[in-house]
């Protein structure tokens, strides 16, 4: 399975050929900004035939979760809630899963994982 | 609010650019230290040199769907992209920028459309060759300009923001952000002389603090707290300023304010 | 099959790549993290480490530079520019700081 970390907005979106990409993972936070570039990048990468997955990451509360759905409700969402685990993690140079593979952010996140391993076929590249 | 009147002498006037990792809160700092410059009696350039939205809503202002920049440019016989005969900063200013409440001016980037830069190419080229010359004119000698330089070191590498005497690193309490700001610091590292100054951003607590600090041995310039009403302000896309005008974190950058304008003093 | 994940600057992006990856790894799957961000951090969220990740972009920057031979195979390309990272999953920086495309 090959992951990449496409560099930030919706350039590399807008690049990928149909096919290119088996699964796109848009990540939002509650903020305006951010809302609006994953709307687009989900809309191009579903364009794009890519199956698109929404995480909705650093979510504190109700309201911040509507806000991710408002724009993003019509994909299937992954809600990562703001994690004290995570927040260690990035203060300590740490992998989150090392940190905690309970914590709830983790657990979403492992989750996607096997949601995006039990989509489809699974081809292992030749490496 | 206070105001306070204009003092004499080109020595107020600051010319910085905000830097740092994507989601360090760059444009959000950027916007409110604008709109608080303006409201101090500075005249306030805000630069967003972004291809996707941002520093316009930390000012409060709204951005056209049409780049204004596009109607600047212009293909010359080589087929590449010109600023049109008679335009240049000063010009590009007075009128392709956009108002931003309390006086404020914001010259914009072109902006990514659904279909990608091409359509408006012509804005982002310009966008950048205004930047470069805005040190030129006499009518801009006394504007204070606060650039916003979007995704991480790459626009330092390209010297996006000639104009800076100050490069403000914003920096959050995460190794991801303090090893990307000091990339940034190495790729600075530029023969013309321009200070760096600190701010930690999204601190919640004096520890947070101390991690930064320690990380490049340096003392911050300000440290903006974690604030529950900035993170409101974001999530429904308003200007800090105008929704949380008493908040902590806008009251940190009022401080940050004072501490560019003592520097500027000082220089 | 190829995941790529995407957003605004800051959102996120790089941890839930790295969670991701691992939590694949740990259920057997055979996995590549593949960093093509120009300003590289998945090696911290995948567990490699900070002055390990910051020290990658060097590594990278350093075969290439002595080298004027491209590498004419991915399984090669993955071999000289790939780490390893916990669980097994093999990193590699597809980016470099010091070489910008504009726009």
């Amino acid at each position: 399975m090959v992951i990449g970390d496409l560099e930030a907005g919706i350039g590399t979106v807008l690049r990928l050929q149909p096919g290119m990409a088996d699964a796109v993972v848009v990540v939002a936070q509650p903020t305006a900004k951010s809302i609006d570039i994953a709307g687009r990048a989900a809309r191009i990468a579903a364009a794009r035939e890519a199956d698109v997955l929404v995480v909705a990451n650093r979510i504190h509360n109700e309201e911040d979760l509507a806000a991710v759905r408002a724009e993003l409700g019509a994909y299937e969402i992954f809600v990562v809630p703001d994690d004290p685990a995570i927040y260690r993690a990035d203060q300590e140079g740490l992998a989150p899963i090392d940190v905690s593979s309970d914590a709830p952010g983790v657990v979403a996140l492992t989750a996607l994982a096997s949601r995006l391993a039990g989509s489809g076929a699974v081809t292992f590249r030749a490496l | 609010m206070t105001v306070c009147p204009p003092l004499p002498g080109s020595d107020r006037r600051l010319r910085v650019a905000v830097a740092g990792k994507g989601g360090a809160g760059k444009s959000t700092l950027a916007g409110t230290l604008a709109r608080v410059l303006a409201r101090r009696g500075h005249r306030v350039l805000a630069l967003d040199s972004d291809t996707l939205p941002g520093l316009a809503l930390s000012l409060g202002a709204t951005a056209p769907a049409e780049p204004p920049l596009l109607a600047a440019a212009e293909k010359g016989e080589d087929g590449r992209w010109r600023l049109k005969k008679g335009i240049g900063p000063a010009r590009a200013v007075q009128r392709y920028a956009i108002d931003a409440p309390d006086g404020v001016r914001l010259l914009q980037s072109g902006k990514h459309t659904d279909t990608g830069l091409a359509p408006v190419m012509g804005a982002v080229n310009v966008f950048y060759k205004l930047v470069a010359r805005l040190n030129e004119p006499a009518g801009l000698r006394e504007w204070t300009f606060v650039g916003d330089l979007s995704a991480g070191p790459r626009q330092i590498a390209y010297d996006w923001a000639p104009y800076a005497e100050r490069i403000l690193l914003v920096v959050e309490p995460t190794w991801q952000s303090m090893l990307t700001a000091r990339r940034i610091v190495r790729i600075a590292a530029t023969p013309r002389a321009v200070a760096m100054s600190l701010v930690v951003n999204k601190a919640s607590g004096q520890p947070d603090v101390e991690l930064v600090e320690d990380f490049f041995g340096m003392s911050a310039l300000a440290v903006v707290p974690a604030d529950d009403a900035l993170r409101d302000a974001e999530r429904s896309g308003l200007a800090p300023i105008d929704m949380a005008p008493h908040s902590p974190a806008v009251a940190a950058i009022e401080q940050l304010a004072d501490a560019l304008a003592a520097g500027s003093l000082q220089a | 099959m190829k995941i790529v994940v995407a957003g605004k600057g800051g959102v996120g992006k790089t941890t839930v790549a790295g969670t991701v990856a691992r939590a694949l790894a740990r259920d057997g799957h055979r996995v590549l993290a593949l960093d093509a961000d120009a300003n590289p951090m998945l090696g911290i969220s995948l567990g490699v480490g900070p002055e390990e990740t910051d020290a990658l972009v060097a590594v990278r920057q350093g075969l290439e530079d002595g080298n004027s031979e491209h590498e004419p195979t991915i399984e090669g390309f993955v071999e000289r520019f790939g780490t390893d990272a916990p669980d097994g999953v093999r990193l590699v920086v597809a980016s470099r700081i010091d070489q910008f495309d504009p726009g």
